[in-house]
């Protein structure tokens, strides 16, 4: 049985949440921390009839095919979405060979899509215990540098006057959420209570969420006017020792939190693949990827992707609750 | 003649026309040795196998008092006699085919055939020349017993017995090989053993088709997944203490005559950072040694992959005057680091490959030749720079600390070093992820490999993490099966 435990679901989607928090592009300030941090208390909310309905033993297969197919688009370009994010950062956090060109984008992309296409492979619940180990370890390093950061940081940054509003903010912390897609479909995987599943993971969300961009605030609110991804930025900045650099660290867990971002959004789209276009056997989790790197190589910006998913990504929650409601409804209409 | 063939064959009432056919089956092998003699008013053969049995003991124990037998009317009665009046052996298997039969005689029993009986007595006579118990080899411990397993699998039963007295350590003997006819020995603790690993084990075993089995490494692959598996989800041990401590632990073993070591069924990521040693001593000294070996297990794979990704593309993580101090030394090195790092890695590997294949005696030349001459000599004549030579003895010392997993140490090490070399931090980390997941996929029988740090298992910290006392070790009442998580 494929079966993940809800702190294994946790781990999974937010590895994805860190990852779009280090890649975040744009200014912001506490009110953008404060926004996200809300917006994952409002996403539980949104989240819940999902959740209540597979605890009544709902599965995926059970909703209609435009919400399966919605869901696996959703996926998708979420997935494209990330690689867009990734190359994008990629120009303040060097990678050997990315610079060079297309050629050099593709190859980066086409190494990470190798290493998911063999984790895809091995399995949800490969991915969910070497997934819960990676969280780990990022969770450790993210301290580490939050910990550094904290002697960087200026009080000052975070009295700055804000220039936008928690309704803006709430909206791109939606924007920001693309991964409620494979969120919907990871939850069929988890045992137990999917409620308290669902709880624990925008719990955690909005503590990340919370902790990271008020850290990232503090210690790079004076250069924000220059800094393309405050997040990266402020890692950049947050240095422990007076005399050695640890950006390593930053840039080993960007790179095996994008990989594992990626290879949830693959594990998602082939296991929506599978169910719906059955015709297609084989190479499913190959053909994502191609889909994702080729949406991540059109999406002219990251940005330009995630503003789609304020709206995308509460409606991946909401469609296979809306489909059984309406259903529902037809149904008692027909036996009034 | 197969061995199908041999057991269809059943031996006649005709005392030649048996000897004859065991003459022939056994191509007049000069060991098989024939004895004819009369007791009890009946013609009868004794079949023995030269070197496999002691002479005495047959001779004491099995010719002497069966001569002296008073006459008999059948060749069952004088077997009816012998099963009821004399007590030769207290092993005493009947054959009556000629498969179980040679099984037997190649086994150092001494077989008894008579005119007029269609089956074969056997006595336990066993007196071949086996090494004794010696000190093990390769898992060295200060505090603990220094009894190792030898080649004889009854010798090595017997190990495992003097330590467990009670009734619930069950051995299953068995016979695997087609033409080798080895012994196999399943050995469990009936009260703690999960009933359905025990069934797998056996389904896996009762699987097992080959000609003949000469070590561990003929039977591992069928207890253990087909799919690509970086790490080893069975265990190996030279030590009867540190299995029978796996064995009350709810584990599994598999005893093979000839191979002075047990495989144990499952085996956990963590094992390997183990050793008897950790629960002889104070535990924040036990806890201080495990992460020792942790941290040199890091160490001894990833330290020249990180040097030499740090040098060769992220040269602005170094401070000011350790970059100075490497980059003074590797300006007189004429390959690139990459290619240096891999030929010192190399020849390391080259150099313990003879040490280990060489004879003693030619062992300490080559540590000489190695350590003096080649490292020495490399070093001035600036082919390799001292960094780089230092880095590698850190990584290799860090390999020897953990031998239980010496192989994917080495393996790693390397693919490690190419991905650091060409890709740098990135390559590393993308090398990381697809070896966690493959260590997080090794999963037999439904126990997790990397249990219990994923999935987690807070009361398996107890002894990974940290060593708690011994007091609280037993509060636990640990057994494996706390680990089990449904297969896939």
């Amino acid at each position: 049985m494929n079966r993940i435990s809800r702190y294994q679901l946790a781990a999974l989607l937010l590895i994805g949440d860190a990852f779009v928090l280090f890649c975040l592009p744009g200014r912001i300030c506490v009110m953008t921390a404060a926004g996200f941090a809300a917006g994952s208390i409002l996403q539980l909310f949104i989240a819940l009839p999902l959740a209540r309905l597979y605890d009544r033993g709902f599965t995926l297969t059970d909703s209609g095919r435009a919400v399966r197919l919605g869901l696996l688009a959703c996926v998708l370009l979420w997935g494209g979405t990330m690689f867009a994010m990734l190359w994008q950062t990629s120009s303040v956090i060097y990678i050997p060979y990315e610079d060079s060109g297309t050629w050099g984008r593709f190859l980066v992309g086409g190494l990470i899509a190798a290493v998911c296409i063999y984790i895809s492979s091995s399995g949800i619940k490969a991915l969910a215990r070497s997934g819960a180990i990676a969280a780990g370890l990022g969770a450790l390093c993210v301290m580490t540098v939050v910990v550094s950061a904290s002697v960087q940081s200026d009080l000052n940054n975070i009295l700055r006057p804000v220039r936008s509003d928690l309704p803006a903010e709430l909206i791109r912390g939606f924007g920001a959420s693309g991964g409620l897609g494979s969120f919907a479909v990871l939850m069929s995987f988890t045992e137990g209570s999917k409620v308290r599943g669902a709880a624990l993971y925008f719990a955690c969300k909005g503590l990340l969420s919370g902790v990271v961009l008020f850290t990232a605030v503090a210690v790079a609110g004076g250069i924000m006017e220059v800094a393309d991804f405050p997040v990266t930025a402020a890692a950049q900045l947050s240095q422990p020792f007076p005399v050695q650099r640890t950006d390593s660290l930053f840039m080993v867990v960007f790179s095996v939190f994008a990989v594992f971002s990626a290879a949830v959004q693959a594990s998602a789209a082939e296991y929506l693949m599978a169910r719906t276009i059955p015709q297609l056997k084989r190479f499913r989790c190959t053909l994502a990827l191609i889909i994702m790197v080729s949406a991540g190589a059109a999406i002219d910006s990251a940005e330009a992707g995630m503003r789609l998913f304020a709206a995308a990504a509460p409606a991946a929650l909401l469609a296979a609750p809306a489909e059984m409601l309406v259903r529902g409804g037809l149904r008692k209409r027909n036996e009034a | 003649m197969t061995r199908t063939e041999r057991e269809r064959l059943r031996l006649i009432p005709e005392l030649e026309a048996n000897i004859a056919m065991i003459k022939e089956m056994s191509g007049g092998s000069s060991d098989v040795l024939i004895n004819r003699f009369r007791t009890g008013g009946i013609e009868c053969a004794l079949i023995c196998c030269e070197g496999m049995m002691s002479s005495q003991t047959a001779a004491e124990m099995v010719l002497s008092p069966i001569t002296g037998i008073p006459p008999q009317s059948s060749a069952a009665g004088l077997f009816r006699y012998i099963q009821t009046e004399l007590l030769l052996s207290t092993d005493r298997p009947t054959a009556s085919d000629y498969d179980t039969l040679f099984r037997l005689v190649n086994s150092g029993f001494a077989v008894l055939i008579a005119e007029g009986a269609d089956s074969a007595l056997a006595f336990g006579v066993q007196g071949y020349a086996s090494r004794g118990i010696q000190e093990p080899s390769g898992e060295g411990n200060i505090l603990g017993s220094h009894e190792g397993f030898t080649e004889t699998v009854r010798t090595n039963m017997s190990l495992l017995r003097r330590r467990l007295k009670s009734p619930e350590l069950v051995m299953e003997l068995e016979v695997k090989g087609e033409r080798s006819r080895t012994d196999i020995c399943l050995c469990y603790m009936r009260d703690r053993v999960p009933e359905r690993l025990l069934e797998r084990i056996r389904r896996s075993l009762n699987g097992i088709e080959l000609e003949s089995v000469l070590s561990t490494g003929y039977i591992r692959p069928f207890l253990e997944k087909r799919s690509f598996e970086l790490f080893s989800s069975t265990g190996i041990t030279e030590r009867p203490d540190v299995l029978c401590s796996k064995l009350i632990e709810g584990r599994a073993a598999v005893l093979i005559d000839g191979v002075p070591y047990a495989m144990i069924v499952p085996r956990l990521l963590c094992e390997s950072f183990h050793t008897l040693d950790d629960y002889a001593y104070k535990p924040y000294y036990a806890v201080f040694s495990r992460w020792l070996r942790y941290g040199a297990f890091i160490v001894a794979v990833l330290l020249p992959a990180v040097y030499t990704a740090v040098v060769m593309h992220h040269p602005e993580l170094l401070n000011s005057t350790l970059l100075m101090l490497l980059a003074e030394a590797e300006k007189s090195a004429p390959l690139p680091i990459l290619a240096e790092a891999l030929i010192v890695l190399l020849m390391y590997e080259m150099i313990r490959e003879a040490g280990i294949r060489l004879p003693k005696p030619v062992g300490g030349a080559v540590s000489i030749i190695s350590g003096l001459i080649i490292g020495d000599a490399a070093v001035k004549s600036g082919l390799v720079s001292t960094p780089l030579l230092t880095v590698t003895a850190l990584a290799v010392l860090g390999g020897l600390v953990v031998p239980d997993l010496a192989p994917q140490v080495t393996i790693l090490r390397f693919a490690f070093l190419a991905a650091g070399g060409i890709m740098g931090v990135f390559g590393i980390s993308l090398l990381a992820c697809a070896v966690l997941v493959n260590v997080c996929a090794t999963e037999d029988y439904g126990f997790p490999f990397t249990a219990p740090l994923s999935p987690f298992s807070a009361a398996g910290t107890g002894d990974t993490a940290v060593r708690l006392g011994m007091r609280r070790m037993l509060r636990r009442g640990f057994t494996v099966e706390g680990y089990y998580e449904q297969d896939k």
